[in-house]
This record gives structure tokens, sequence and C-alpha cells, in this order.
């Protein structure tokens, strides 16, 4: 039943990304051909990524639909950022908790199946965010392909991975961290809005209030967990980097299962769409 | 297979303090048309939401086909709420297909055919369609199910005489006569010739269930009389104008 609740979310999803996606790919290689070639810097409209400094070159035309396109590249982003925030929100509140919810909860599916349906779509999105922005990024570099592609550029790549094998492991250790973290995030929305629920009226304001009381008892506990003296104990554990980063990843699944539970259970015995 | 399909002892839900059901016993049979009557705020669609799960009790229990409300029974009811549910973004055959993949009993094409008998013209968006046309969606969605029960809140409210009669029409043709059909209403003489049993609720409380046959044997009068006798308006009581 969940894969087939996803294939409903993740249809919506793509409902709503399917135009600022393509977008952010077709304005990163639309800079990459007004900008051309990294140049030397002259005093017009430039744009500075780690070593390399855009410039359009040409007349002033250029340079003016060069500034137009880069502001509409970042412009972009940020939309994207912003509809999937807001994309996190709308799709729980409306999907479960608004006139939706009377489809969504009279299916014959289980409450912790919706809110994890709706949970891993939000991931989705995110992952597929950054995808699309590094690529979008290196679509608008002026990359050589054929050096992109040349055997010996690789090897040196894979002689850099011998020489230090846990990269990859630490990046994909990052990643996990990150979209721990991202989870964590997501449900505190998710549980805010079901506590807001909670109540017969105001209940836009009360999951605003939840979603306040729920952080400040987040940092609340962190500071605690603090004081008690907890990095001493990670530091003095017998691991490595790696270890410290699953203890890490661990620690932030706790306060993640807990919520996904509280959310759940809220769904299940206290569900009253009035 | 339990002999009742819908049994409820001391069934009471609250908002607040404001009890909208309040000790409800009721227990309804499989194979029947019953007419939940009463003027708005007496509790209707709250029961209904009671029996689809999107409300929880605060007191009293609740049975469908001898299961508590969860996935089984959510599997055993056709709903058509008193609201639009879909999302802007889909089709009728978006839902269609919705329908398909979570009920075994949704029959796809008869949903297709009663959308050319409705005049609605599936593969169009939800977005772009008239109330009338959303609602007869919703319609067909809920009629194409061989469910055991249909939970039917309002469904002439709000429509021409025409309409209802063509509702109504649609909601008969096409119901699993095996299973139970539970229409809530205030407006009885349209729906009095379709009924086999009533449940009158008036202030969240059942003030008499019977069948209609018995209804008119025993009071000499239809139930759309009956009613009107009953819930007849007078000050400060909150009755039907």
């Amino acid at each position: 039943m969940l894969l087939k609740l996803l294939k409903y979310d993740l249809r919506s999803m793509w409902k709503q990304f399917r135009v600022i996606w393509p977008a952010a790919l077709i304005l990163g290689l639309v800079n990459r051909f007004i900008f051309g070639a990294p140049t030397i810097y002259d005093g017009s409209f430039s744009l500075v990524v780690g070593n390399y400094t855009f410039a359009p070159n040409g007349g002033a035309f250029t340079q003016w639909l060069g500034v137009i396109t880069m502001f509409l590249f970042f412009g972009v982003f940020v939309a994207m950022v912003l509809v999937s925030f807001i994309f996190v929100i709308t799709r729980f509140y409306k999907g479960l908790l608004g006139d939706e919810g009377y489809l969504m909860h009279t299916l014959p599916v289980r409450s912790w199946q919706l809110v994890l349906s709706k949970l891993v779509c939000a991931l989705v999105v995110t992952v597929v965010n950054a995808i699309v922005g590094v690529l979008a990024l290196v679509l608008m570099m002026p990359l050589n392909w054929t050096e992109l592609f040349d055997t010996e550029l690789w090897r040196m790549i894979l002689r850099a991975l011998a020489k230090h094998p846990d990269t990859l492991l630490y990046f994909f250790e990052f990643c996990a961290l990150f979209l721990t973290v991202f989870t964590l995030g997501a449900l505190v929305l998710y549980l805010s809005m079901s506590i807001g629920h909670l109540f017969s009226s105001r209940r836009v304001l009360m999951s605003v209030v939840a979603y306040f009381g729920l952080n400040i008892l987040g940092s609340t506990l962190n500071n605690l967990i603090n004081r008690l003296g907890f990095p001493r104990w990670l530091a003095g554990l017998p691991v490595n980097s790696h270890g410290e980063l699953w203890i890490s990843i661990g620690l932030t699944l706790i306060p993640v299962v807990l919520m996904f539970l509280a959310t759940s259970w809220i769904l299940t015995h206290k569900l009253n769409l009035e | 297979m339990s002999e009742q399909l819908i049994t409820c002892q001391g069934l009471t839900k609250a908002y607040g303090h404001k009890a909208a059901l309040s000790g409800v016993d009721l227990e309804v049979g499989r194979g029947r048309i019953v007419g939940l009557l009463g003027p708005n705020g007496s509790g209707k669609t709250t029961f209904i939401k009671l029996l689809c799960g999107l409300l929880q009790p605060t007191a009293g229990t609740l049975e469908v086909a001898g299961q508590p409300i969860g996935p089984a029974t959510k599997s055993l009811i056709s709903y058509l709420p008193d609201r639009m549910y879909f999302a802007d973004w889909m089709r009728a055959v978006d839902l269609f297909d919705l329908f398909r993949d979570f009920y075994r009993d949704f029959d796809y094409s008869k949903a297709l055919a009663m959308c050319a008998s409705l005049g609605v013209e599936p593969g169009d968006r939800l977005k772009s369609m008239s109330k009338g046309t959303k609602e007869k969606v919703q319609l067909a969605l809920v009629m194409a199910r061989r469910a055991q029960l249909y939970l039917l809140d309002e469904p002439i409210a709000g429509v021409d005489p025409a309409a209802r009669d063509f509702i109504l029409h649609t909601i008969l043709t096409n119901y699993n006569e095996e299973g139970t059909v539970l229409i809530s209403t205030h407006l009885i003489a349209d729906i009095e010739k379709v009924l086999d049993e009533a449940v009158f609720l008036k202030a969240g409380q059942v003030m008499l269930h019977n069948s209609v046959d018995n209804i008119r044997e025993n009071e000499g009068k239809s139930v759309d009389a009956l009613f009107r006798e009953i819930f007849r308006a007078t000050p400060m009581e909150g009755g039907e104008f």
C-alpha cells in the first residue's frame, strides 16, 4: 500500500516541480553560452564561482542579457528552495488535514503509511533539488568536455581515491547525516501541524505555536545533553571520525523516530476532520 | 460474517463541551437503503464521519461488519462526502486509477461508463470542471464500487429537483444490492420512495429507527409528514425552517 501511496504523492510532486527543475537546468545552460569562457575581470558585470570569474562576452546587449539570465538563474534557485518548503508543508496539511484528507483517510491504509509516504516524497524533493542544483552549476561552468572525458583525469581521480579510500565513504556519511537532519526538520513540521490539529479552533496558529514549542524543547534538550558532558563522552569513545558521524546519525534518528510515531499516533487516534 | 453491518453502542462525539452525538445505540442490517434523517446540526455528518474514521468517538463503540473502524472497514465503505476531496492537478481518470489501486471492488469500466452517461469527460482536469461536474465525478467514483456500505452525505443537497432525481437514479441503478446504502439528508420527500428504513436524529440522539412501511402503518402518515411533525420549527428549539 505504501508504494501505491508513493505513486500518487510522487505524481503530485512532479506536477509541482515539472517546470522549475527543467527551468534551472535550461537557465544554467543558457548562462553557459551567454557568459562563455571565463574572462579576466574588466569592471563589467561578472560573477565569481570558486576559481572562475564569469563575465558576459560581447556588447552591451549581451551584457544586459547576461545580467537578466543570471538573475533568473539564481531566482529559480531561490524559488526551488521556497517551493520545496511550501510543498513539504502543504502536501501534509492540505493532503492529510484538509479537504484532501477526506480521500486519503478513507483509503484502507494505516496512518503511519500516509505519513511515511509524505515524508519519503519530501526527501525525494530534497535529493532531486540537490542534484538539479549541482547539475545546473555544472552546466553553467565552462567545462572542457574533452578534458572531462580524458582518461588521465579519471586515472588521477582513482589514484587520489586509492590514496584516501574513505573520501567516498565520508561523502555518503555526510549525505546520510544531511538527509537525517532534513527528515527531522520535516517531522518537526508534521508534528507541529498534527498538534495544531488537536485544537478545535485556530489550528494554524496553534501549529505555529507547537512548531516554536518543539524547537525550544529541542534546544533545551540539546543544551542539557551538552552540559551533561556528551561531547566529552563522544570524544572519549574509541571510534574514528566515521564512527562519530554514525553516532551523530543514530542520535538524530532518535527524535526522528519519536516524532514519526507521535505524528502517526495523533492521526490514528485523534483525527478530527471537522 | 457479522449479521449487522453497523453496530454502535453509547456512541458519543463531543466538540469541546458541545455534544454532536450523545449515547447513540443503533444497529443497521445488510441489503437496506436507510435514510439518516434530521435537521441541520442533528449529528448526521458526524455519524457518517465516525463510520469513515475521519472523526474519533469521545465515548462508546462503533463497528462495521463486526470490526472496529480501521483499514479493514474502510475497504468495505464507499463514502460520498459533502465536499470536494481531490487535488487540483488530478483528472477524473487519475482518481479512477487511485481507486482501482486501493479498492478491489472498484469497477473501472463502470466508472468510465457512468462518466459517459453523466456527460463527464474523464480526461479533463478536475480544476477546470464546474462544481456540478465535480460532484458527478465523485458520485461515479463512489457508485462504481461494489461496496458493503455506501455512506452518502447529503448527496442531493444544493441541487435542483431534476438533478436530485438524476442523482437518486444513478445511486439506485448502480449500488451493490447486497450492501447497505446510508443516505443522510433533510430533503425527505425526494428520497422517501426509495428508503427501506429511516433513522431520525435530533440533537445528537436517535429519536426513531424503523422501517418505512412500519412508520406509515403505525403513524398513518408518510415519513416526510412525520419528520415535519417531529422537527417542526419552534422558537429557541433550533428546528428546521
